[in-house]
């Protein structure tokens, strides 16, 4: 998680699998507000997608796909969704 | 503007249509549009080398989004196993890297379309809809820098589910 940087809050994960049914690996990336705003956002998605790949090789250590989901803290917030607490 | 661009802009239009307190609607169309966007720009891309004109959009209806995520699976695995040999920086890695990122967020943007229009329980934030928007703008870009590349043309033969032009086995 450090070496994600300030942008991110916290990670949640679900093992799963996707729409075709290939096994995968769901992140749930929550974001400063900060980091949210829509300048740089891709950014930082990017940043928080590739570090997590290349750290943890979903792919090819484990068979699973990898996917994310963004929110911001304030987000958060207001929807209150256990998955994300 | 072409069609695929006008996609990806009524995406943005539709994540950004209520100032306040976004509709689950307006946020789930938002991500179909987004990945639809992505996947007419390659449609036509991979039919622009379809010599008759006439026939390309029912060579379009040929693609299946099945297999073409397959084809992008293989390729990201493929270019991950490339980058462990250390390439040297310069064109080719470049090219690689644009290909990775057309490819990854064609996948990743075909599961979100798949659960923004068939998933009820997934509720989605504004900014999870927008980080979806800006991939999708960014593989536009990256495909772009590469469409004339033979590695990008080849990769567009590969979407229709068949073995890579070049890669026999």
């Amino acid at each position: 998680m450090s070496t994600l940087g300030p942008d991110v809050v916290r990670v949640r994960y679900t093992l799963g699998e996707d729409w075709t049914g290939d096994d995968a690996i769901f992140f749930r990336v929550l974001l400063s507000d900060r980091a949210s705003k829509r300048r740089g956002l891709l950014q930082v998605t990017n940043r928080v997608r590739d570090r997590i790949v290349q750290t943890l090789e979903p792919a090819e250590e484990w068979g699973l796909l990898p996917y994310f989901e963004f929110r911001s803290e304030s987000e958060q917030a207001a929807l209150k969704e256990k998955a994300w607490a | 503007m072409a069609f695929a661009d006008d996609l990806l802009e009524q995406a943005q239009h539709l994540a950004n249509r209520e100032r306040k307190e976004p509709r689950q609607a307006s946020l789930r169309r938002a991500v179909s549009t987004a990945y639809y966007a992505l996947f007419h720009l390659l449609i036509s891309e991979a039919t622009l080398n379809w010599k008759r004109v006439e026939y390309r959009d029912v060579l379009a209806r040929v693609f299946e989004h099945g297999k073409m995520k397959s084809a992008c699976r293989k390729k990201m695995g493929e270019l991950t196993g490339y980058y462990k040999t250390n390439p040297r920086a310069g064109s080719e890695l470049t090219a690689a890297q644009h290909l990775h990122r057309v490819a990854q967020t064609f996948v990743e943007a075909q599961n979100n379309r798949h659960a923004a229009d068939y998933d009820n329980s997934r509720v989605w934030a504004r900014t999870d809809v927008l980080a979806e928007i800006e991939s999708v703008a960014n593989a536009f870009r990256s495909w772009r820098a590469i469409r004339n590349e033979s590695v990008a043309q080849a990769f567009l033969v590969s979407l229709f589910g068949g073995k890579e032009p070049g890669r026999e086995q």
